[in-house]
C-alpha cells in the first residue's frame, strides 16, 4: 500500500497502517536526527518523538508534501527542541568546545589524532547548534543528505529563495567558524 | 548558466573546489541502523499512542456537533439536577458541588487561554507552558465526570484535552500559516462549547446553593 492508503487508514486509527509507516521510514528519521543532534542516543530518541507528534498530528497531513517530508519537518522540530533544552543544561558551563578541542590538538599530538578528530566533529555540532533551526536543517539536507532545494522548501514549508538563502548563510556561518581548523586537519 | 561562467573562471572554479572540499570535511558518519530498527521503534512507541478521537470527526455532520452538544448537556445537567432535589445536603451532593466548582474554575481557565491563543497572531510559548497545567487538571476533571457517571461531559473534557496537547506542543511545531489560521477557527468553536458548559455548570452551582 502507498504512503497516501497508509496515512488514511492510520487517521481513521489504524494502528497497522502507522506501524507499516513506522518501519518504512524509522531509519530515514533517525539518519536526519543523528545529523542534527549529532548523537546517537539523543538521536532515537528524537526518532520516537517524531513519530509519537506524526500519530497525534495525522489530521494536519492534507498530501501536498510527501510522508516522508513531512516525517522530516516533526523531526527537524523535535531535534530543535531537544537541542535548545541541551542549550539551557550547557549554559554556565566555562570552557567552550572551540577551547577543548584546542586544549587536545597541543597536549595530544601524533598518536592521538583519533581522539582530535572525534572533537573537531564535536565541533562542528556545536556550530551547527549556533545555526538557527532553519539554516542547520536546510543545511544537512542539502550538504549531507543531498535533498533538492525544492525538497528543502517542502521540508521547511519557505519558498525557495528563502531555502537557498537559508543554505547560503548556514556555509558561510559555518566556513567562518570551522575553516582554520578543517585546514589543520 | 553557472557551469559556463565557472568554465570561464579560474577563481569561481578555484572557490567551488575549496566548498567542495569544506563540505567534504564537515560530513557525519551517520552509524549504522539495521532493517530491523523500525519494528524496534515501533514496539517502544506502540504503547504510548493515544487513542485516536474520531466520535466527533465522523460521527455527525459538523455543523451538528454544538446543536447536539447543548442538547445532550442540558440532558445530564436536567438529570443531575433531579439527583440533586432531595432536601439535605448529603455527602454525595457535597463531592457533586466540588467537582461542579473544579469543573467551572478549569472550564474558565481553559476558556481564557484559547480566547487568548485565538486572539493572537504568533506562537507565544507561554501558551504553551498554560496549556501543559491545563492538560493535568483537565485528565484530573475528566476521570472525575467519568466516575461520575457524566459521560456527556466526561467525552467533551476529552475532547478539549486534545485541543490541550496541541497548544501544549505547539511552541515545539513549526505551524504553516494555514493551519494556524484553521486552528484558531477551531478554537473558536470550542470555546463557544465551553461557554454552553461553563454555564450549565454556573447555572446547577446556582440551583445547588438554592
Amino acid at each position: 500500500m502507498d504512503g497516501t492508503g497508509l496515512i488514511n487508514k492510520a487517521k481513521k486509527g489504524d494502528t497497522e497502517a502507522f506501524r507499516q509507516i513506522v518501519e518504512a521510514n524509522s531509519r530515514n528519521v533517525f539518519a536526519l536526527a543523528f545529523r542534527l543532534v549529532g548523537n546517537e542516543h539523543e538521536a532515537d530518541d528524537v526518532v520516537q518523538e517524531t513519530f509519537l507528534r506524526a500519530w497525534r498530528q495525522l489530521e494536519r497531513f492534507d498530501g501536498r508534501s510527501a510522508l516522508s517530508t513531512w516525517l522530516f519537518r516533526i523531526a527537524s522540530n523535535c531535534a530543535y527542541d531537544l537541542l535548545r533544552t541541551r542549550t539551557r543544561q550547557k549554559r554556565g558551563e566555562t570552557d567552550s568546545d572551540a577551547e577543548r578541542m584546542e586544549a587536545v590538538a597541543e597536549n595530544q599530538p601524533g598518536p592521538e589524532r583519533q581522539a582530535y578528530s572525534r572533537q573537531v566533529r564535536q565541533q562542528i555540532q556545536a556550530e551547527l547548534e549556533g545555526l538557527t533551526q532553519q539554516e542547520r536543517t536546510a543545511f544537512v539536507l542539502r550538504h549531507l543528505q543531498d535533498f533538492s532545494i525544492k525538497e528543502i522548501s517542502e521540508v521547511l514549508g519557505t519558498g525557495v529563495n528563502t531555502t537557498k538563502q537559508a543554505v547560503f548563510r548556514a556555509v558561510r556561518k559555518l566556513r567562518a567558524a570551522l575553516e582554520p581548523t578543517a585546514r589543520s586537519l | 548558466m553557472v557551469k559556463t561562467h565557472l568554465a570561464d573562471c579560474e577563481q569561481c572554479r578555484t572557490r567551488l573546489a575549496e566548498l567542495e572540499t569544506f563540505l567534504d570535511q564537515v560530513q557525519v558518519d551517520v552509524p549504522e541502523r539495521d532493517a530491523e530498527y523500525g519494528a524496534q521503534v515501533w514496539q517502544k512507541i506502540r504503547y504510548q499512542l493515544p487513542a485516536r478521537r474520531r466520535f466527533f470527526q465522523w460521527r455527525f455532520p459538523r455543523q451538528w456537533l454544538i446543536p447536539v452538544t447543548a442538547m445532550a448537556t442540558l440532558l445530564v445537567l436536567a438529570f443531575l439536577m433531579g439527583r440533586n432535589s432531595t432536601p439535605e445536603a448529603e455527602p454525595a451532593d457535597l463531592r457533586e458541588r466540588a467537582l461542579l466548582a473544579a469543573i467551572g474554575d478549569h472550564l474558565e481557565q481553559t476558556q481564557v487561554l484559547l480566547t487568548d491563543v485565538a486572539n493572537t497572531r504568533e506562537t507565544d510559548p507561554y501558551h504553551g507552558t498554560w496549556a501543559r497545567r491545563l492538560v493535568g487538571t483537565n485528565r484530573l476533571v475528566r476521570q472525575a465526570a467519568y466516575s461520575h457517571g457524566d459521560t456527556q461531559l466526561a467525552d467533551f473534557l476529552d475532547e478539549l484535552e486534545w485541543t490541550l496537547l496541541e497548544l501544549a506542543n505547539r511552541d515545539m511545531d513549526l505551524e504553516v500559516v494555514p493551519a494556524y489560521v484553521q486552528e484558531r477557527e477551531e478554537h473558536k468553536e470550542i470555546i463557544f462549547k465551553i461557554r454552553v458548559y461553563e454555564n450549565k455548570v454556573k447555572k446547577q452551582r446556582l440551583t445547588d446553593q438554592i
